[in-house]
């Protein structure tokens, strides 16, 4: 029985466009879970498995979304061609960050990428390529191979191909040798952030792929959302992730999907005039998750599986 | 003055002490013997509060300091002088002995200040200088007069001898044993050199694994065959 | 005649980092937190800073009562929030403190709005002009005041028990323990004396800048690199880190223009890769 459940939630989400085809925006919405949760997922294989904290991720998104957008608006690549780009650009801004951080201890990699995060948002507001302070407008939607990708649900089924896509290298990596010493290392921590234990290449194969998940989800935000400006990718979208992170299971593979639904449905719920509202609820949500529930939002999945397990009799 | 009975201590699920029981009286010096892991150093951070006991009694003068935690039991006058020295390498050494002596009035500070420099004359020359500056033996000489800052009534000290000249040691041994007949204070001893905590000792425990194997008076022990055998090497 | 107007308005930022990266330094080096909080803190007080001022309640009586909300949040912090994450994990309470910048953002965008407000100066009028330098008054007491916080607080640090056991815990818990100095007050007072200066800092800065939500998170990022530079155990280091930070950085921005907004990036990963131990940092190892 258990075996079959991730199936029958696979063809559930995959029907979810037809079930909700009267309340479109809902797969708007879903598509921005997506997103941010493909992020998300970035940050948890570098904080949850390497035990590196990042306050630059949202930077990353940045520099996958808008370089993307250059290519494609302004140099007229194909949308694949553009896209390939930009993880092979997040790919090397992640190595640049994430080489020196390995000798480093502690929180110097929480400054550096917070100073990143900074320089980032102050570079694009002063380029014209980037448009600026204005905002880089008009974002061609996601063009494969000639077909553009319209209605929320043919962009939905896209950026779940590249969720699944993450999940599945995440889940590798946990699995792999460099994820497991990793995980071994952070757990025989007890307080420090890291030392030099010689994991170097996991701890850089984790950096690398934080940022290539970052760039990726920055490359179908632009897309997705057609606008981009560096006020959307400045500190607080970084802490956010990070708080999405916490509240979804450090180190668990549903967590970042869960709290990102959390995230971006809240706001919806409590309805527009507290919305302001919503971040000081999120922020304590992260508060009680670090004092009483050190998995998350990742309990309750673990709970299910606990109780299906017994469902079949064991 | 210092009672444990029937004391079991664990790290998380690991036990490392498995029911001991041991007694200092008043002006004794008692030391427990045993080889590196048997659980010696463990025994002194219960006692001091560092730990808490799994099971058991530990009375300070018939009352039951189990449950306090390490300033109640400094407070009450027993100075744990840990092993590895853990002195504050970037203070000054005044700064390590009025740390010493948290607890003390601001005049009293003065005066057990006075008072430790005189045993140790090393120290006075070089107050204001970062106690890091100090050579091994000189630190170890401030980790005991920084444990005397607090007026003990009770000394349990982790392996004084630890990586000091034997020449050094003996130094330190002789202080103690001063410390001992002068002021009436009673030590418990934790030692690896196994010979010198005999000579100085009144009664001795042998730890193996966490329980006592042999315990008595430190001139009886001295002379049997399988303590020379094991712990006096020959 | 340029440069030294630079520099002493080099000295006068500088003051404001140094104060900064002495609240994240003194957590940091006894804690081993990195309090992401420290900037938001004074935001935070800042706006009440800001409507007791509208309620014509006098600067002065504003300051002390602004410190005395921050100590109180200190004590609150630590005894309800802190002292509880300790036992749970070392990176919940670096999360906790980035949570509370979250809170405080949201709380205050949503009572006060995030309307930019005009905050009133310490000192309003024109700028002094001293042989030649041109000083505005605020500035000048932003750099007094910063120079007597530090002082007190290393009278406080240097001078008093419970200051030399704050030290002593930085070094080494376990024999800060053992000698029985209690932990648990030590920290209480580190919290408060953190989030006092955390208020400090933000009615100064508020009356240079305008007051908004987000008006602290730049000084708190220079607050950091300030500590990178004093090479983040030390207290002195972050001192003089700030100050330093603040003349390269007038200097910077004067000379090449161009790099200046790089310019904060580039340090830091030069401090890191050739300067790990900062310009001023202690070589002593520390406790892992």
């Amino acid at each position: 029985m258990k075996k079959f459940i991730p199936y029958i939630l696979l063809i559930l989400v995959l029907f979810l466009p037809l079930i909700l085809r009267e309340t479109p925006s809902i797969i708007g919405y879903l598509n921005l879970v997506m997103i941010y949760g493909i992020s998300a997922q970035g940050l948890n294989l570098l904080l949850g498995i390497g035990g590196q904290i990042s306050l630059g991720h949202a930077a990353f998104m940045a520099i996958g979304g808008y370089t993307s957008a250059i290519f494609v608006v302004h140099y007229n690549f194909p949308f694949i061609i553009a896209l390939i780009i930009s993880i092979v650009v997040s790919a090397i801004f992640g190595l640049i960050v994430g080489f020196p951080s390995l000798r480093l201890k502690g929180f110097y990699l929480a400054i550096a990428t917070m100073a990143l995060g900074n320089v980032v948002g102050d570079v694009l507001r002063r380029m014209s390529i980037t448009g600026g302070d204005q905002g880089f407008r008009n974002i061609p939607t996601f063009d494969l191979f000639g077909f553009e990708l319209e209605s929320y649900s043919s962009k939905f089924y896209l950026i779940l191909f590249f969720f699944l896509l993450t999940y599945f290298i995440s889940r590798n990596f946990i699995k792999s040798k460099s994820g497991k010493s990793l995980i071994a290392m952070r757990d025989s921590e007890v307080g420090a952030l890291s030392v030099g234990v010689n994991i170097s290449n996991a701890k850089l194969l984790a950096f690398i792929l934080a940022s290539v998940f970052a760039g990726l989800s920055g490359v179908l935000y632009a897309h997705d959302i057609s606008y981009l400006h560096p006020s959307n990718f400045a500190l607080p979208l970084s802490i956010n992730l990070l708080a999405i992170t916490i509240i979804g299971g450090l180190g668990t593979l549903w967590g970042p999907i869960l709290a990102s639904l959390f995230w971006i449905f809240l706001p919806l719920i409590i309805g527009s005039k507290l919305e302001l509202l919503s971040s000081v609820i999120f922020g304590i949500v992260v508060i009680l998750v670090v004092l009483f529930l050190p998995r998350g939002l990742s309990e309750i999945i673990f709970r299910i599986e606990r109780n299906l397990k017994k469902v079949n009799g064991i | 003055m210092l009672k444990i009975e029937e004391l079991y201590v664990s790290y998380g699920p690991v036990e490392a002490i498995h029911g001991i029981s041991i007694e200092v009286k008043e002006k004794e010096i008692v030391s427990i013997l045993g080889s590196n892991g048997a659980g010696k150093s463990t025994i002194l951070k219960t006692i001091s509060g560092i730990l808490k006991p799994k099971k058991g009694v530990i009375t300070l003068n018939n009352k039951v300091i189990n449950d306090l935690d390490p300033s109640q039991i400094v407070k009450m006058g027993v100075t744990h002088i840990p092993e590895g020295r853990h002195i504050f390498p970037n203070l000054t050494i005044k700064e390590n002995l009025i740390l010493g002596g948290y607890f003390l009035k601001e005049n009293e500070v003065k005066k057990q200040m006075d008072y430790v420099t005189t045993i140790f004359p090393i120290l006075k020359e070089r107050l204001n200088s970062k106690a890091g500056s100090l050579s091994g033996g000189e630190q170890q000489m401030l980790v005991i007069g920084r444990g005397l800052m607090s007026k003990p009534k009770l000394l349990l000290l982790d392996e004084p001898s630890l990586g000091l000249s034997p020449k050094l040691v003996s130094t330190i041994f002789e202080t103690l044993k001063t410390l001992n007949q002068n002021e009436s204070l009673p030590i418990l001893l934790v030692e690896q050199n196994a010979k010198k905590a005999l000579q100085i000792s009144d009664r001795s425990y042998i730890l193996v694994n966490g329980k006592i194997v042999l315990s008595g008076k430190s001139e009886d022990l001295i002379e049997k065959e399988e303590v020379k055998k094991l712990y006096l090497g020959r | 005649m340029i440069l030294l107007n630079l520099l002493i308005r080099g000295l006068i930022t500088g003051a404001i980092y140094s104060l900064t990266s002495m609240g994240i330094v003194l957590i940091l080096s006894t804690t081993l937190v990195m309090n992401f909080a420290q900037g938001d803190m004074g935001m935070l007080l800042a706006y009440f800073a800001f409507f007791m001022l509208a309620r014509q309640i006098p600067y002065p009586v504003v300051f002390v009562i602004v410190i005395l909300i921050g100590i109180l949040l200190g004590f609150l912090f630590e005894k309800y929030l802190m002292s509880r994450a300790r036992k749970t994990s070392h990176l919940g309470m670096v999360m906790i403190t980035l949570a509370l910048t979250m809170i405080f953002e949201g709380f205050v965008g949503y009572t006060f709005s995030t309307m930019p407000l005009l905050f009133p100066k310490a000192i309003s009028g024109d700028p002094l002009q001293i042989f030649g330098v041109i000083i505005d008054k605020h500035d000048l007491f932003t750099f007094i005041v910063s120079i007597i916080i530090v002082i007190v607080l290393f009278i406080i640090l240097y001078k008093t028990k419970i200051g030399i056991a704050a030290r002593s815990l930085a070094e080494d818990e376990f024999g800060a323990r053992i000698l029985g100095i209690p932990i648990n007050s030590i920290y209480l007072f580190i919290w408060m004396a953190a989030f006092a200066i955390a208020g400090v800092s933000g009615i100064l800065v508020a009356g240079r800048q305008t007051l908004e939500p987000h008006f602290m998170v730049v000084i708190q990022l220079k607050g950091f690199m300030a500590a990178v530079l004093g090479g983040m155990n030390s207290i002195i280091g972050s001192v003089l880190g700030g100050f330093l930070l603040g003349m390269i950085e007038n200097l910077v921005s004067f000379y090449i223009p161009q790099i200046k907004d790089s310019f904060s990036l580039i340090l830091i990963v030069l401090v890191l890769l050739f300067l790990p131990q900062g310009i001023f940092g202690k070589r002593e190892v520390r406790r892992a």
